[in-house]
């Protein structure tokens, strides 16, 4: 195993998939449930038999006692359809603990959870388009394709989530989308969501900052970089600069969070330093 | 605006240092982040409230560059020219006298003054001339036309105040006269009147020199005045009663305030404590007190006000007490009952009469010792007596060697080496010339005479008499002996009728007569004044010890007639030193300050009346002269001008009147500088400028302080 996800890590996502439950309600226990109607085992409802009909699913009893045509109806049980985009961009390698390795480290042990749930797992890379994807994973068994998948994520460039979604070339269906970043990104995040929303997404946004993007270590004059585009600021850091930037990180984390309680998403804050459980239990106790 | 020092400016060759130095300035150390995102947020507010972000990238060097800026600014020194000097020569008229040292002004009104005259000459262009004028007792022109702006203030500093009463009459002529040439002079005259108003209203003079015409503005006047209290002892003189030898002392208190003031007034009597008063003197007013029963060996009073005020010099005053020494006059006449008549009537004077007979054979040691006869007890009396007198009186005679201890008198002389008669007149009418002998008496005075000589007036000589074809009597020094000579006989006129006749001849006697120490009966002077000297015709060097202990060397050359330098007050001393020993005798000048306070207290408008009254001399009445002449009692005033003490208590009242009438004047003007009455606001349009660059400077650099402490700059 390899030095991102050891095995001490999948361990840990084994033990957090059996106590953790991670569904579009949120609430039922058990696989993910259509509302729509089909052959499954679990009986729903009865209905008359209008032509058209499977006639192999007419109760035959029903008719015996009540002399009509009666329709077993039963939940139909369906696959969940799980997205999570991970954002490729150069800011996200970055920071001690790594960004980059955190949020794939999110990306798989939320990608280990919904497996274990029978959900079908996409996750994409995106920087200003989706750049690479490991589709459509069912069962434990993909769990490695993902696992290798993320093991090859390179963070490069800039990134536009919203654009890079939007242009994604998918039939979306109803399911959770997972958008892991630190949302240094073009594009506006509030027509993203409401982008997902539209298409019936619930969406998770984990916005993932490094501990020295929490609180800068600079405290002098120096000239900042930044690692996406080299634009470069010179700044002498003081005391009452620093006051306006942690009121900046404030204001940026409250516009997040308050796009997506209008937007009905989830939003979770992390640094970087948190440990996967602390992340996932923050995640799944939604 | 124009600027001072223009190489001021030099220091903005720093800015281009400043600007390569930002140029080449080291880069930062990078620091790679994630983005730049959340600084940029952070640093947007601070942005959207200064409206000069683009600045902010360099706001450090911008700043600096300014600061830079503002210093060339204050090194060259801009001054607006808001006053209409600028374009002028200035002259400077600094009063030194007595007055400009009350320290109702810190530290005095000299030392403001002074100090706002170097403002204003430092304010002033450089290419302009000045004069400086010391207005003291004597105007002086220290510097005329100067260029040189340093040298200007250098002596404007080392400028000195005296203790004399300021002459601004004679400061006003000699303003006026160098305003003859240039009347586009500006006059900035620095001293303690009360108002330029004033000061330019009595300065009606220019016009008639046209100097209105030539572009003549009027003086600014500076006051250095703030109405302090100043009390003196303007006054202190003594009596002697020849009876009973105990002196009366009269001093005068003057009161030169805007308001009444209680004084305790002690004399001393050689200085030990003799008395002590309590006088009330009223706003601008003085008082005269009276101390009787000092004994009669008394040599030296003191007088002294004991509260304290502004000036502290003027609050003493002293006087020396002359012993009253009897002078021998040898009258050497045949016979000459006019001459002995008048002589007799002269206190403290003793007179021998010798024949020219009994003195033709002998040598002059002994010709002299012939003088047989007393007029006071018409005895011989020789016994004892060592031949030297005072004066000679020669009545158709004259020896071919003068005498070397006294001065002479000579009525119709023979033909002789010191002068030469150039006529004779006869059935003339005699009458008097300018000469002060005649000083004060009232009416023609002329006599006829049955015959006079006519003499070539010698180059030493001063004309006395004249007819109308000439001199018929002069007097001058041959020497170190003065002689007076009469070129007639009294006996062939009728001068001995005339009622004047007894004044002209005791004038002429106490005028040749030596006075008290070399000192003609004036126990002290006021400061500036001059004193007049009798010198001992035997001394072969005078001088004079100052208060301050330097000895002045007054003569040679020979003759000595006043002694000018007294310019501080305190106690002289001349020193006569003779053949066989030195004669010392002291004098006190005190401070003139009933002169200088009037004017400086009482505005300008005063000053010169009240300078008459101090100055004038009283007309003798000589129908009175006989009766004055045989007064018993001496007396000797600080005057010195033969006033009676009645008579100066009446004048002190006028001189008061005036003062308190001036006092009300000066009490509408505000206290210190009345900055109403300045027109060049350059100086202080200067300082406020200077000042305000200088605060902006300052602003800056706790500006740059903060920008670099709180990190505004990107």
């Amino acid at each position: 195993m390899n030095r991102l996800f050891d095995s001490d890590f999948l361990r840990k996502i084994q033990q957090l998939a059996l106590n953790t439950k991670f569904t579009i309600d949120g609430t039922s226990a058990g696989n993910r449930k259509s509302r729509s109607k089909g052959s499954s085992v679990e009986f729903s409802d009865y209905r008359e038999y209008v032509p058209g009909d499977d006639f192999r699913r007419i109760d035959w009893n029903a008719y015996g006692r009540f002399e009509k045509l009666f329709i077993k109806l039963f939940m139909e049980e369906r696959e969940a359809p799980v997205t999570i985009f991970l954002d490729g961009s150069k800011s996200m390698d970055w920071g001690e603990p790594n960004k980059g390795m955190g949020s794939r480290r999110l990306a798989a042990a939320l990608s280990y959870i919904s497996l274990c749930n029978f959900d079908r797992v996409t996750v994409a890379v995106v920087d200003n388009r989706v750049r690479d994807t490991c589709k459509n994973a069912r069962g434990k068994i993909a769990f490695h394709r993902i696992l290798d998948f993320l093991e090859k994520v390179e963070y490069r460039g800039t990134s536009n989530i919203q654009r890079a979604i939007e242009g994604y070339d998918v039939q979306w269906r109803r399911g959770i989308t997972v958008i892991i970043s630190d949302f240094f990104s073009g594009g506006s995040f509030s027509q993203l969501l409401k982008y997902l929303k539209y298409k019936k997404q619930v969406v998770y946004a984990c916005h993932i900052l490094s501990p020295q993007e929490i609180q800068p270590d600079i405290s002098e004059s120096v000239r900042l970089v930044d690692s996406e585009t080299g634009e470069i600021m010179d700044v002498t850091v003081t005391q009452s600069l620093l006051n306006l930037y942690n009121k900046a990180l404030k204001n940026f984390r409250d516009n997040l969070e308050r796009e997506c309680l209008r937007w009905g998403a989830y939003y979770f804050n992390f640094s970087s330093e948190l440990t996967i459980e602390e992340m996932v239990k923050e995640v799944t106790r939604r | 605006m124009i600027l001072r020092y223009p190489w001021g400016l030099l220091a903005l060759l720093a800015i281009p240092v400043i600007i390569v130095l930002y140029l080449l300035k080291q880069k930062n150390e990078e620091h790679v982040i994630s983005s730049l995102y959340l600084w940029q947020n952070a640093l947007q507010d601070i942005e959207v409230s200064t409206p000069w972000q683009k600045l902010k990238k360099n706001l450090l060097m911008f700043l600096q560059v300014f600061a830079v800026a503002l210093l060339a600014l204050v090194l060259s020194e801009p001054f607006l020219k808001t006053g209409r000097q600028l374009d002028k020569d200035v002259m400077i008229v600094i009063d030194c006298s007595l007055s400009m040292q009350a320290s109702d002004i810190k530290p005095s009104r000299f030392e403001a003054a002074k100090e706002d005259a170097v403002k204003l000459v430092e304010s002033c262009g450089v290419n302009m001339n000045f004069t400086l004028i010391a207005s003291g007792n004597t105007p002086h022109v220290l510097l005329h036309q100067v260029n040189d702006k340093d040298k200007v203030i250098l002596e404007i500093k080392n400028l000195q105040a005296d203790d004399t009463a300021e002459d601004i009459e004679g400061t006003i002529e000699l303003v006026n006269s160098l305003l003859y040439d240039n009347p586009a002079i500006q006059v900035n005259w620095f001293g303690d009147g009360t108002g330029a108003n004033e000061i330019n209203s009595r300065i009606d003079v220019f016009d008639g020199h046209g100097g209105n015409d030539g572009g003549f503005q009027g003086i600014n006047y500076y006051s250095y005045n703030g109405q302090g209290a100043n009390y003196a002892i303007t006054l202190l003189s003594y009596r002697k009663r020849q009876d009973s030898g105990e002196i009366t002392a009269l001093s005068r208190i003057g009161n030169f305030s805007p308001r009444d003031a209680e004084n305790d007034v002690s004399l001393y009597v050689d200085g030990d404590f003799f008395d002590a008063k309590r006088v009330t003197v009223k706003a601008g007013e003085s008082e005269n007190l009276y101390w009787t029963g000092i004994p009669g060996l008394a040599a030296n009073l003191q007088c002294r006000i004991d509260t304290a005020d502004m000036l502290e010099k003027d609050n003493e005053a002293g006087a020396i007490v002359f012993a009253g020494s009897i002078r021998k006059v040898l009258l050497v006449t045949e016979r000459n009952i006019y001459l002995e008549k008048v002589l007799k009537l002269m206190p403290d004077l003793e007179v021998y009469r010798t024949t020219p007979v009994a003195a033709g054979g002998l040598s002059f040691k002994d010709w002299r010792r012939t003088g047989k006869m007393s007029l006071e007890n018409s005895e011989e009396n020789t016994e004892g007596f060592d031949g030297n007198y005072d004066l000679y009186i020669f009545d158709g005679v004259l020896p071919e060697e003068l005498p070397p201890d006294g001065h002479i008198i000579v009525f119709n002389p023979p033909e002789n080496r010191l002068f030469s008669i150039s006529g004779r007149s006869e059935y003339t009418e005699i009458f008097a010339t300018g000469h002060e002998l005649f000083e004060g008496l009232k009416g023609d005075i002329s006599f006829g005479a049955m015959q006079t000589y006519l003499y070539e007036l010698p180059r030493w000589g001063n004309p006395v008499m004249k007819n109308s074809e000439g001199i018929a009597a002069f007097e001058g020094y041959v020497g170190k002996n003065r002689i007076m000579v009469f070129g007639f006989d009294l006996h062939e006129t009728n001068l001995p009728v005339q009622p004047y006749f007894p004044v002209i001849i005791a004038r002429a006697v106490q005028e040749l007569l030596p006075g008290q120490g070399g000192i003609k009966e004036v126990s002290s002077v006021y400061a500036g004044d001059a004193v007049e000297l009798a010198i001992n015709p035997g001394a072969e060097e005078v001088f004079v010890v100052r208060p301050d202990g330097n000895r002045e060397l007054i003569a040679p050359p020979f003759p000595a007639t006043r002694y000018d330098g007294t310019s501080h007050i305190g106690v002289y001393v001349l020193e006569q030193r003779l053949e066989n020993g030195t004669i010392r005798q002291e004098f006190i000048v005190n401070a003139p300050s009933e002169r200088e306070f009037a004017f400086a207290y009482a505005g300008p408008g005063s000053g010169k009346q009240v300078t008459d009254n101090m100055d004038s001399k009283d007309e003798i009445d000589y129908e009175n002269g006989m009766s004055n002449l045989n007064n018993n009692e001496t007396e000797t005033g600080e005057t010195a001008k033969g006033e009676t003490a009645t008579g100066e208590t009446a004048k002190g009242e006028t001189a008061a009147g005036e003062t308190a009438e001036g006092g009300k004047a000066a009490g509408e003007t505000a206290p210190g500088k009345t900055a109403a009455e300045q027109p060049w606001n350059t100086f202080s349009a200067l300082l406020d400028l200077k000042m305000l660059l200088l605060w902006i400077l300052l602003a800056i650099l706790v500006l740059e302080w903060w920008v670099y402490a709180y990190g505004i700059a990107v």
